[in-house]
């Protein structure tokens, strides 16, 4: 009895640690490419349910982070860790729990919609008996039912695009990677897409990449801004913009990253 | 895991027959068997008509049944790198190549996968050229002096050729992994595997110990043997062994494109 009770204290003491512990943990990671140095000394965490917004200018080390994240390549140094299990030690239990959509959707254009999401489904273990509704699912979430017998070689940009982004969420993973989602989509999608996103936090932990600011202020609880691999900015976005003094996100974005003198220009127009 | 290899597998198998491609490739192939085949009865005919061979009808059809077969192995030699071009080469060109890389697939499983697709295209190519010796079996004649062909040695031609196939599979496996162009995949394959072929005639003008080394290497060489009836096991074993390595290099090549992404 004693015995019991003792393991059930530690069961909750050990479930208590694991709430407490991050979903994303990276800890001092870098990323060289050669002489390039994508990612240096880079170390965020995100707690479970969160949406993290990852802003930065072209070439500031989002994509190389995410791929890193996503157990799709190893870092330089430093430690990553996803959902409790590091991406070096145990890529495997990292990709089961992991949606990663890069920012080339990885489609075979040859391959039909339902028939596409059916092999990703399989390739993420979803068991067979759960398929079906997961792959109805992720097609109502992102309006895929009538194309879903098309090829997807002849769907428009803004449908290969929710075909990627539906082949992220069709395993229903913990973490969702999302690499500037909402590239080539008109306003509606973008607007169901960014519900959608909304949608996943609490259950899920989100980080997406993107350059569209406002869709940052509407859909995440974080943001985290890079320039040359490098933290510059780790905050929510009301203290973002109440440190840089700015009244919006863009202002205080372009006072960090381009200095003054353009965030001034920008506010003049 | 084998749900995965099912999975990638059975993907690589249909994706021959989203585009005319494959029918056409294996309608050409039977196409030219059959040309091949048709001369093959006619100089048949020639020869048993001429009284020095008739007394022998065995050998004679043995012979050209081997003639027949080398024929079967140049148009596979040429067959194999059209299909083998695309394994690897469009995963990296549309990106797919990062959904297996972060989806839950050990990277053994997905190079056996690919292996087996277009394995098993080429494997049913070759079975359609079964109905060639049945012909023979079938319209042989009952009797001591039998014109049908040795049933052994068919059977180690088609094990011969089963294996040569494969082994040109897994070459067009490994340079599919290399590079992202079909183009290249394709001219490397076909150089692999002309070179594996044609390395015997280096032989000639080697002696010695060397020149039994590149005896033993060479697939024409290898193949002749079993094109005679006998099932050697140093040749299986060597053809094994290319197999084993080429895919062992894929595996390693693509494990690398992680580290190079």
């Amino acid at each position: 009895m004693t015995l019991n009770v003792g393991s059930l204290t530690l069961r909750m003491l050990k479930s208590l640690i694991i709430l407490e512990e991050p979903m994303i943990e990276v800890k001092n990671l870098v990323k060289n490419y050669g002489d390039f140095s994508a990612v240096q000394d880079l170390s965020f965490d995100v707690p479970k349910g969160d949406i993290l917004g990852l802003l930065g200018p072209n070439g500031a080390g989002k994509s190389t982070t995410m791929k890193i994240l996503s157990a799709y390549m190893p870092a330089t140094s430093g430690s990553v860790k996803v959902a409790g299990f590091d991406v070096f030690e145990e890529p495997m239990e990292v990709k089961k729990r992991v949606g990663y959509l890069p920012e080339l959707p990885p489609l075979y254009l040859e391959m039909r919609v339902r028939e596409y999401l059916e092999y990703v489904a399989d390739l993420k273990l979803v068991p067979s008996a759960k398929r079906k509704e997961r792959v109805d699912y992720v097609m109502d979430r992102c309006a895929l039912h009538v194309n879903a017998k098309r090829i997807i070689g002849t769907l428009s940009k803004g449908f290969k695009q929710r075909v990627g982004i539906a082949q992220a969420l069709v395993h229903d993973p913990e973490v969702v990677i999302l690499d500037e989602p909402t590239v080539g989509l008109d306003p509606v999608q973008i607007v169901e897409i960014r519900n959608l996103i909304k949608d996943l936090s609490g259950t899920h932990t989100v980080i997406l990449s993107t350059h569209i600011l406002p869709e940052v202020v509407m859909t995440c609880q974080k943001v985290l801004l890079i320039n040359h691999g490098k933290v510059m900015v780790n905050d929510t976005i009301e203290n973002l913009t109440a440190n840089s003094g700015g009244d919006t996100l863009e202002q205080a974005y372009l006072k960090i990253v381009a200095g003054e003198s353009i965030a001034h220009t920008q506010l003049n127009v | 895991m084998f749900r995965t290899f099912n999975t990638i597998f059975k993907r690589e198998f249909r994706s021959y027959f989203y585009t005319p491609l494959a029918y056409v490739f294996i309608g050409m192939f039977v196409f030219f068997m059959g040309l091949v085949f048709n001369s093959f009865l006619q100089s048949y005919l020639m020869y048993t008509q001429q009284s020095q061979f008739a007394a022998s009808p065995q050998i004679t059809i043995d012979r050209l049944a081997e003639a027949f077969y080398s024929q079967t192995h140049v148009l596979l030699l040429i067959m194999i790198p059209f299909f083998t071009m695309r394994l690897f080469t469009t995963e990296s060109s549309q990106n797919t190549l990062s959904l297996l890389m972060t989806s839950p697939v050990k990277t053994m499983d997905l190079v056996l996968a690919k292996f087996w697709g277009a394995a098993s295209i080429v494997l049913i190519m070759l079975a359609m050229t079964l109905v060639f010796p049945s012909f023979l079996f079938f319209f042989s004649q009952e009797g001591a002096q039998s014109a049908g062909p040795d049933l052994g040695i068919v059977v180690s031609t088609y094990i011969g050729l089963v294996l040569i196939s494969l082994t040109y599979v897994s070459i067009g496996t490994f340079w599919s992994s290399v590079t992202e162009s079909q183009l290249i995949a394709l001219v490397f394959t076909f150089f692999s595997i002309f070179g594996l072929t044609l390395i015997s005639i280096w032989s000639e003008s080697t002696t010695g110990v060397l020149q039994q080394v590149i005896k033993q290497m060479s697939v024409s060489e290898q193949f002749t043997t079993f094109a005679k009836g006998s099932l050697e096991l140093k040749s299986v074993v060597m053809f094994l062994s290319y197999i084993v390595f080429f895919l062992f290099l894929t595996n390693r090549s693509i494990e690398s494109r992680s580290w190079r992404a």
